[in-house]
């Protein structure tokens, strides 16, 4: 078979039952992969209201027909599970090799199930699949767990997933990772893997993927690898990675700084791709087959925890542990936060969010030292900020509180809606490092119904209004509006929306590397249709690729609204609509913006057809997708959601 | 190929994002149909061009214009 | 020292992304995988740490020299050993001889295949071609190795500079 490997492998954690399911062709055509199959496995088998670390809850790793081949960047893995942070859908996704290592071995997905007594991890060797006692391996960093496992099955060349010791201790935000430090970041599937007492699931693949043209794959990828020796954003990437944002954000006034009460410091050079790539760069690092290599190895070679090192950080990495708690002046505290997440395995962007909303909470005397345990959460407490990690990571003292996601933690201190105002989240959920007040107006927008949780800029990544400046005439070409390029502007930004949405999802269900496509515009639709039918033999067009990414984006929703979640939820953090952007630096470009949400979801929901009263995907949408049995499941649910948005409060996690 | 009149020109033209309601008011015309209209939601602004251009309604000068002014000069074009 | 152009292999420059295996694998055998590539990257993630590894054109080559069928030789014109798929009985002598393990035996054939420097490839060989950060580059070794012991030069300078100053 061209492309897919044409089977899933099913484990059963609870009976020990190893399945292989084939896939059939009508199923690889709708969903593609990746995120297509996994999206539908959760919406068919895991039920609403299912608690996340009920044994019988999913954790879904999907592959495409892509993933291990010649392509720009074909390692990426997306991992699925209904979140334990906001209890809805969650999925996140990987880089590094181990995708690519799943397909030789012969999956396009994994899906785990139930829940084994003690401590395992799974070895999948080709077709040999077995499930291994893992107690040895718990507790450990996945640093250690990593080389102990490659020793004890005598194979250093091996790639492993991995959850670290938050993901045991079930914390609502933890991670899973591959190759140590790739993380598939948010919305918790390391908690749900540590429910089910898995801490690994190490992979050897002596397969190939098989290509129906290898000559038109050839060609293809050569013009592309081509193309990006010269593109703009891959030389920025590559030199000094996505830490190449703090100078931008912190001129387009998007940084983070204290829970996003600002958007910009005069200090923000200290973490900028550039410092770092002078002062702690040890290694450039790149995920399987990628031409763009963005990834980084530091070593912190002097000053404050010098001989540390750890793989990362990416810009969303640094930032919240970073300005968003107040920590700028020295950067060896940042990256030393940014070791510690890795090597607890937590979600850097949620718990430098609900640390931050913590310190907000002192700040404003909602919270005191008798609730912190003694800590206090003064901003840039750097030695607080690294106890606190430590502690979620544990769920000890304070910690443990936070370790629930920052709306809970709100309730459970009794801090009321107040407290809620600067949790900063979206069905709970928080943002990452992009104040919609900067960046941007799509990335705003997109945050207020992301899919998997609100908040969430990789559910669009809508870069047309980052870096489609670069590219003189793109936004021309797909929104018929050049101006759309800049952030700060509603002009096309709904279309812009939901075309990139769509181009995303797709690209997640293909598991390339949303960096060729967005952010880079190096590959662009039509492109990946053509290595996509050079690899698989088939004939997709670009409608149909851009139809499976809506297919995808609206079962999605549509698990939501069987979450009773939808319109009423649609919004971003009051903060975003009702405090005017402060001046932060003298050339910050976006003083006194507020973000203007109803200036563009009605408009976003006509172009997804879907109820603006309710939220919910008309019946028409879901027939024309394919989606009938959705529209059954939801045809009880509108009128009943309505109805429960008129008499109960809003909801902040479910 | 005038389409439209200036009037609703103008209309569009005070519009900050215009895609859907362009759609649906050529397709409301007969100008385009359901198919076309359904490929343009997904494909984007050049398609839209590229129908237009093989229907006749803007020649090669036209869809020139419009691949480099967008929106704008389309518009211009339609009406 | 041989004037043609042959492979050199930074691993400094090495981001361990295997563009160059996947490349050479599907450029080669029409598939995709690090089974059918003829250059390897071997990698310490922990460390982020990464060696690519393939044919270094040896002038007196140890693969050639233990062959019992003469099917690995060297094509003097090329620069480089090939092995004759035809008379080859897949002994793997030269795969054990290589010092960079660069050959290996081929799961569909049994035989040993090895890198050809993309013979007849327009742009030259694909792993050097692709490769995103300079680890691998096609080009005459002595020219490299002037411009090496240059830029060490250049180093040590600037170095010697430094310690003036402070």
């Amino acid at each position: 078979m061209n492309g897919w490997a044409g089977q899933r492998l099913r484990v059963d954690l609870t009976t020990g039952e190893i399945t292989k399911e084939p896939l059939s062709f009508e199923y690889r055509r709708k969903w593609i992969g990746g995120r297509g199959f996994n999206s539908d496995v959760i919406y068919n088998e895991v039920p609403p209201n299912l608690d996340p670390y009920d044994p019988k809850a999913r954790v879904c790793f999907g592959v495409g027909p892509m993933s291990g081949t010649a392509a720009p960047s074909t390692g990426r893995v997306t991992v699925s599970a209904k979140s334990p942070l906001t209890g809805g859908f969650g999925d996140a996704n990987m880089g590094g090799h181990w995708g690519a290592e799943v397909k030789y071995a012969g999956y396009d997905q994994i899906i785990i199930q139930g829940r084994a007594k003690k401590p395992v991890y799974i070895w999948i060797d080709d077709d040999k699949v077995e499930i291994r006692d893992a107690s040895h391996l718990w507790g450990k960093f996945p640093r250690e767990a990593d080389q102990m496992i490659k020793e004890e099955l005598g194979d250093e060349d091996m790639h492993i997933m991995m959850i670290g010791p938050a993901g045991e201790n079930m914390v609502r935000f933890a991670c899973a990772f591959n190759d140590v430090w790739r993380a598939a970041g948010r919305t918790g599937t390391g908690g749900v893997l540590g429910s089910k007492n898995l801490k690994a699931i190490a992979t050897r693949g002596s397969g190939t993927v098989k290509v129906a043209d290898p000559k038109k794959l050839m060609d293809v990828c050569n013009r592309l690898r081509q193309a990006f020796k010269t593109d703009p954003m891959k030389m920025g990437l590559y030199e000094i990675g996505s830490l190449a944002l703090i100078n931008v954000a912190n001129r387009d006034g998007w940084l983070p700084w204290k829970n996003f009460q600002g958007g910009a410091h005069p200090d923000a050079n200290n973490l900028s791709g550039e410092t770092h790539a002078a002062t702690v760069l040890k290694h450039r690092e790149g995920c399987f087959a990628c031409p763009i290599c963005c990834g980084r190895f530091t070593q912190i070679r002097d000053g404050k925890f010098a001989g540390e090192e750890f793989g990362g950080p990416e810009y969303e990495h640094a930032v919240p542990t970073g300005p968003r708690v107040g920590i700028i002046d020295d950067a060896n505290d940042i990256w030393h936060n940014c070791c510690l997440t890795n090597d607890y395995g937590i979600d850097a962007i949620e718990t430098g969010g609900v640390i931050a909303s913590a310190m907000e909470w002192y700040q404003r005397g909602l919270i005191t030292t008798k609730d912190t345990g003694g800590l206090e959460l003064e901003w840039g407490n750097a030695e607080v900020v690294a106890t606190l990690i430590e502690q979620i990571g544990q769920r000890k003292g304070f910690g443990a509180i936070l370790a629930e996601g920052a709306d809970r933690a709100s309730d459970k201190l009794g801090l009321g809606e107040e407290g809620h105002y600067y949790t900063i989240t979206t069905r709970g959920m928080t943002l990452p490092g992009d104040d919609p007040r900067g960046l941007g107006f799509g990335y705003g927008l997109s945050f207020s119904m992301g899919t998997r949780g609100g908040c969430d800029h990789l559910r669009s990544l809508c870069c047309l209004e980052l870096s489609g400046a670069l590219y003189p005439g793109l936004n021309t070409q797909i929104l018929g509006d050049e101006s759309a390029c800049k952030p700060v502007t509603i002009n096309s930004k709904p279309y812009m929306v939901y075309y990139e949405e769509n181009q995303k999802a797709t690209t997640d269900c293909l598991n390339v590397c949303c960096f060729t496509t967005h952010w880079s515009y190096a590959v662009l639709t039509p492109d990946q249709v053509e290595y996509l039918n050079a690899v698989t033999g088939l004939d997709f067009t670009e409608e149909d690729f851009q139809e499976v990414g809506e297919r995808v984006y609206n079962l999605e929703r549509a698990y939501w609204n069987r979450c009773m979640s939808g319109s009423r939820e649609d919004t971003v953090p009051e903060r975003f609509l009702k405090e005017p952007m402060p001046q932060g630096v003298d050339y910050q470009t976006n003083v006194g913006v507020t973000f203007p949400l109803n200036d563009m979801l009605p408009q976003y929901y006509r172009y997804r057809d879907w109820d603006p009263k309710s939220g919910f995907p008309t019946d028409r949408k879901l027939k024309q997708l394919g989606l009938d049995y959705v529209a059954k499941d939801l045809a009880p649910l509108r009128s009943k959601y309505v109805s429960e948005t008129e008499k109960k409060k809003k909801k902040w996690y479910y | 190929m005038a389409v439209m009149t200036k009037a609703q020109a103008k209309k569009f033209n005070e519009m900050t994002d215009k895609m859907i309601d362009v759609l649906n008011f050529l397709k409301n015309g007969k100008v385009i149909d359901d198919a076309e209209h359904r490929a343009v939601m997904l494909k984007g602004f050049s398609k839209l061009v590229d129908v237009l251009q093989e229907k006749k309604i803007i020649n090669a000068k036209g869809a020139k214009a419009a691949m480099k002014g967008g929106f704008d000069s389309l518009i211009a074009e339609l009406s | 020292m041989s004037d043609g152009k042959v492979l050199l292999f930074n691993h400094e420059k090495c981001a361990g992304c295997r563009s160059c295996v996947v490349g050479c694998s599907l450029y080669h055998d029409g598939e995709c995988g690090k089974v059918v590539s003829r250059v390897a990257v071997v990698r310490n993630e922990r460390f982020g740490e990464s060696f690519p590894v393939g044919c270094d054109a040896c002038t007196d080559a140890p693969c050639a020299a233990v062959c019992p069928t003469g099917a690995c030789a060297m094509d003097h014109e090329a620069g480089i050993t090939k092995i004759d798929a035809n008379k080859c009985i897949g002994c793997k002598e030269c795969a054990m001889a290589c010092p960079f393990a660069a050959i290996n035996m081929h799961y569909k054939t049994g035989k040993a295949f090895k890198c050809d420097l993309c013979e007849g490839r327009e742009e030259g060989p694909v792993c050097a071609d692709w490769c995103p950060g300079g680890a691998i580059t096609y080009e005459a070794a002595n020219v490299s190795l002037k411009v090496k012991r240059r830029n060490k030069l250049t180093e040590r300078l600037q170095a010697a500079k430094v310690g003036e100053e402070g």
